[in-house]
C-alpha cells in the first residue's frame, strides 16, 4: 500500500478572491483505504475534492501553491481524459451528472465508454458489472429523467465505475435525496468499501462515516485540522467546538463519561456503544 | 495588462456549448411564461441576449438558430423567423465584444439591436404570411390593414411597438440575471470579465443567492 | 442482450427510411411547392395546382403510417393558414393601385359595414396560405416519423461534429426539463405571495421571481455539467463507439426518385407556362 495521491502544502484562492478556500494543506491518501472527509459548511470540502480531482485549477481557474500529486504527477500534468480515467467524481445533484441525450439509463450507463472509444463488445459488458454493482439493472430500459433522485444518483456512481477509476471522490451524494434514496446509496458505498477502493467521500451524515471509513480528514476554514484512524478522530468531543458534528454514539460516550460512568473508550457507532456500555455497567454494578 | 487575441474557440468553452441548451430553453419557456401570465410580448430572445452578451455573436446566433428550429418542431411558424432570432444573436454579440452594454452607450446599442430586428422581422411577416402571423399583435396589423392602411405600414407600426417592449423587457432579464451570477461564474464566459463590476469580487455575498435559489428549486425536487 | 434493445426497428419502411432520405423529401416537396405556386396564369390567378399538392403531404403521412400523429400536430399549422386566407381575402382588395380590386361577395349588413372578399385578395392568401401550410406540413411529416436519437445518429454518421449534436440534443431535452422547473418555481412563489393575476403591471412583475431563480439555477447547475461531461470523455479526441446502428429500410431510393420526379415535372410544367 503505498500513497497514490499527494497533497504538499497546498495553498488555493479561487479566481478574484483574497482569502485562500485551502491554506497550507499537507495529507497522503493511501491506496485501498476509505476516506471521510467532514468539516462544517464553508469548510473547503468540496474544494479539497476539485483539487484532487484536477478541476481546481482547471476549470475553476484561480492561484495554487503547493502541489497535488496523482501517482507521483501533478494534476496539472495530466490530459483532461487521462485524469477522468483514473479518478472518478460524483457531484451531489444527481440531476446535474444525466447527459440528456440518451433516453435509456443502459444508455446513459454506456454513454462515458463510447466517448472514450472502448470496443462494443466490451461495453455491454461493463455497463452490466457497473449496474449490478449500483443495483440499478432492472431499470435499464427506463427513462434517466424518470428515475427517482436516489436512483439517478446510482445510475451517476455506475456511469463512473463503469469507467474503473482507480480512485473515487464522492462528494456529499446523498445531501439531495431522501432516505430511502440515501439508503440505496450507501449500500452501493458499502460494497465499494468491500472491494477495497480508494475512496475519498465528503459527507455530513457522519454516523454513515464512521460505518465505512478507515480514516478521517477534518476540515475547517480551510485548515486541515485533524487527520487520523476514525476511532480517534470520532470520538473526540473538543471537535464539536470547531464546529464538526460527531457521531450520536460519540456525543452519548462523551456525555456518559462526564457524567461518571467509567467507558474503556468512546463508542462511534452501535456495535461498540452496546459493548462499551454494558461492560461499564456490569463494573459498575460489582 | 496583456492584449486578448480575439478567439470563436474561446467563445465555444465547455461552459458555453452547455449553456447553449440552457439558452433555448429559456427562450422557450420566456415564451410559454409570457403566454401563460397573458403579457402581451413574446419574450422569446432572453436566452439569446444572455448567451451572446457572456459569449459572443456567434455563440448567441447558434442559440437563436436552435431555438426556432427546436421549437419549430412542435410549431412550423417559428422556422421562417430564424433569421430574426440569429440576428438578435449576432448584433447584441458584437456589440457586447465592443462593450457598448456599459455605461450611456447601452442606449445606441439598445436602437441598434431595435432598429435591426424590426428589419428583418417586418419583411417576413409581410412576405411570407401576408401581414399576420396568428401572433398576439396580429389583430392589430389587421385592424391597421382594414383601416386601408398599406401592409408596410401597419406590420411596422405594430411591430415598432410591441417589438421595443419585448427587447426592453427581455434586455432587463438578462442583465439583471448577470448581475446576479457570481464573478467566478462569469470568468468562464468569453466576455463574462466586462460584466463584473467591483462589488462582486468576494464568494460569501454571492452564496447567499445561490442558497435561495437551491432553495427554492429543490423544495419539490426532494419529495420525490 | 441490451444492446439489440436499444437499437430502432420500424414495420413502416417509409417511416423508417433514413433520415437524410427524408431530408431530401421536404426540400424537393418544399421547392415543388414553390414552383406549383407560381404557376397561377392559366388559372385566372388561382394556384389549384398548389392546393392540390397539399395532399402530396398528406398521402405521404397516411402511406408512412403514421396519421394520428400527424394529424394530431396539425391543428397549429391550419390556425395560421385560416387566418392568412381570411385576413387577406378580406382586407388586400387589389395588388396594385391602378388595378380596381373585384369583389366575389359581399354581405350587405349596413350602410357603412360590407365585409368583402376580394379575388386578389382569396388568391394571395390561399398563395400564401398553402405555401406556409405546405412546408409546416412535411416539416411536421419528418418530425412525427424520425425520433430525434435517429435523426442526430444520422447527421453525426454523415459527418456532424458530436458536439454540434450534443447541443442540439440536449437543447431538445433542456426545453422539457427547464419548462418543468418553472412550474415548480412559479409555484414556490406563488406560496409565498407572488400575483400571478390582475392587472397587467402585477402580470409583469411576477415574470422576474419565476424566470430569475430559474436562469440562476441552471447556471450553477450548468457548471456542473460542464465538469461531469469532461469526466465521461466529451473532449476524449479519440474515435467515438457508437452503440445505436441505423439501418435503411430500402424505401430511400423510390420514394427520392418519386420525389425528384414529381419536382421535374412541376419545373417543366413551369417554364413551359413561361415560354408559351
Amino acid at each position: 500500500m503505498g500513497a497514490v495521491i499527494e497533497l504538499k502544502n497546498l495553498t488555493y484562492n479561487y479566481p478574484l478572491t483574497s482569502k485562500p478556500a485551502i491554506k497550507n494543506l499537507s495529507l497522503s491518501i493511501e491506496k485501498g483505504r476509505f476516506y471521510g472527509v467532514i468539516g462544517p459548511n464553508g469548510a473547503g470540502k468540496t474544494t479539497l475534492c476539485a483539487l484532487i480531482r484536477g478541476f481546481a485549477p482547471g476549470f475553476y481557474q484561480g492561484e495554487l501553491k503547493g502541489e497535488v500529486l496523482i501517482e507521483g504527477r501533478p494534476t496539472t500534468d495530466y490530459a483532461e481524459g487521462e485524469l477522468s480515467l483514473k479518478i472518478g467524481y460524483v457531484f451531489q445533484n444527481p440531476f446535474n451528472q444525466i447527459s440528456g441525450v440518451k433516453d435509456t439509463v443502459f444508455e446513459e450507463v454506456a454513454y462515458g465508454l463510447e466517448n472514450f472509444g472502448v470496443p462494443i463488445d466490451e461495453i455491454e459488458e461493463r455497463v452490466i458489472n457497473a449496474m449490478r454493482l449500483t443495483d440499478i439493472e432492472a431499470l435499464a430500459m427506463n427513462k434517466p429523467f424518470k428515475l427517482s433522485g436516489g436512483q439517478q444518483q446510482r445510475m451517476a456512481l455506475a456511469s463512473i465505475l463503469v469507467l474503473e477509476p482507480d480512485i473515487l471522490v464522492i462528494d456529499e451524494p446523498t445531501s439531495q435525496l431522501d432516505p430511502e434514496g440515501t439508503e440505496s446509496v450507501f449500500k452501493v458505498i458499502e460494497t465499494l468499501k468491500r472491494q477495497k477502493r480508494t475512496v475519498i467521500l465528503v459527507e455530513h451524515k457522519v454516523d454513515l462515516i464512521a460505518e465505512y471509513a478507515d480514516d478521517i480528514i477534518v476540515l475547517n476554514s480551510g485548515e486541515l485540522i485533524r487527520f487520523g484512524p476514525k476511532q480517534e478522530i470520532l470520538s473526540d468531543i473538543s471537535l464539536e467546538e470547531k464546529g464538526v458534528q460527531l457521531p450520536q454514539y460519540a456525543v452519548l460516550g462523551n456525555k456518559l463519561r462526564e457524567a461518571g460512568l467509567e467507558l474503556e473508550y468512546i463508542p462511534i457507532n452501535e456495535a461498540q456503544a452496546v459493548e462499551v456500555i454494558s461492560a461499564a455497567m456490569r463494573k459498575g454494578a460489582r | 495588462m496583456q492584449e486578448k487575441k480575439y478567439s470563436i474557440q474561446k467563445d465555444f468553452s465547455m461552459m458555453a456549448l452547455m449553456f447553449i441548451p440552457i439558452g433555448v430553453a429559456i427562450n422557450f419557456v420566456g415564451g410559454q411564461l409570457a403566454s401563460l401570465l397573458k403579457l402581451p410580448v413574446y419574450l422569446d430572445t432572453i436566452g439569446t441576449m444572455l448567451t451572446a452578451i457572456l459569449s459572443g455573436p456567434w455563440v448567441g446566433a447558434v442559440t437563436g438558430l436552435l431555438t426556432n428550429i427546436v421549437t419549430g418542431i412542435a410549431n412550423p411558424v417559428n422556422f421562417w423567423f430564424i433569421p430574426v432570432n440569429v440576428i438578435v444573436g449576432l448584433v447584441v454579440g458584437f456589440l457586447s465584444r465592443a462593450d457598448w452594454w456599459r455605461g450611456w452607450k447601452l442606449i445606441l446599442s439598445f436602437i441598434i439591436m431595435d432598429l435591426v430586428s424590426l428589419l428583418v422581422a417586418t419583411p417576413i411577416v409581410v412576405y411570407v404570411y401576408g401581414g399576420v402571423t396568428g401572433g398576439g399583435t396580429s389583430l392589430l396589423t389587421a385592424v391597421l390593414m382594414a383601416t386601408g392602411q398599406s401592409i408596410w405600414a401597419s406590420v411596422m407600426s405594430v411591430e415598432i411597438v410591441w417589438t421595443t417592449l419585448d427587447r426592453v423587457l427581455s434586455y432587463l432579464i438578462a442583465m439583471l440575471i448577470i448581475k446576479v451570477i457570481p464573478a467566478k461564474t462569469l470568468v468562464k464566459f468569453s466576455l463574462g470579465e466586462l460584466y463584473i463590476g467591483k462589488k462582486k469580487t468576494e464568494l460569501p455575498e454571492l452564496e447567499e443567492a445561490e442558497e435561495i435559489v437551491e432553495e427554492i428549486v429543490t423544495t419539490d425536487d426532494k419529495t420525490e | 442482450m441490451y444492446i439489440e434493445k436499444i437499437q430502432i426497428s420500424k414495420e413502416n419502411r417509409l417511416e423508417g427510411m433514413y433520415p437524410v432520405a427524408k431530408l431530401w423529401v421536404v426540400l424537393f416537396y418544399f421547392a415543388t411547392s414553390v414552383v406549383l405556386a407560381s404557376m397561377s396564369a392559366p388559372f385566372d390567378g388561382y394556384s389549384p395546382l398548389l392546393y392540390l399538392w397539399f395532399f402530396g403531404v398528406i398521402v405521404l403521412a397516411v402511406l408512412t403510417g403514421i396519421s394520428k400523429r400527424f394529424f394530431k400536430a396539425l391543428p397549429t399549422v391550419l390556425t395560421i393558414f385560416i387566418i392568412v386566407v381570411i385576413v387577406q381575402a378580406f382586407i388586400v382588395e387589389t395588388g396594385d393601385s391602378l388595378t380596381p380590386g373585384v369583389a366575389l361577395w359581399r354581405w350587405n349588413i349596413s350602410e357603412g359595414f360590407h365585409p368583402t372578399i376580394w379575388k386578389y385578395g382569396l388568391q394571395n392568401g390561399l398563395r400564401l396560405g398553402f405555401n406556409i401550410l405546405n412546408g409546416a406540413s412535411i416539416f411536421v411529416w419528418l418530425f412525427q416519423s424520425t425520433k430525434n436519437k435517429e435523426l442526430s445518429r444520422a447527421l453525426e454518421e454523415r459527418g456532424m461534429n458530436h458536439k454540434v449534436v450534443f447541443v442540439f440534443l440536449s437543447s431538445l431535452e433542456m426545453i422539457g426539463v427547464l419548462g418543468a422547473k418553472s412550474k415548480t418555481i412559479m409555484n414556490a412563489q406563488q406560496a409565498r405571495g407572488v400575483e400571478t393575476q390582475g392587472n397587467l403591471l402585477v402580470r409583469a412583475k411576477a415574470f422576474f421571481p419565476t424566470m430569475v431563480p430559474l436562469v440562476l439555477g441552471s447556471i450553477t447547475d450548468t457548471e456542473e455539467r460542464v465538469l461531469t461531461m469532461e469526466s465521461k470523455g466529451f473532449n476524449a479526441p479519440c474515435e467515438k463507439t457508437h452503440l445505436l446502428n441505423l439501418k435503411k429500410s430500402g424505401a430511400e431510393k423510390p420514394c427520392v426518385a418519386v420525389f425528384i420526379a414529381l419536382f421535374a415535372i412541376a419545373l417543366i410544367g413551369r417554364i413551359l407556362m413561361w415560354v408559351l
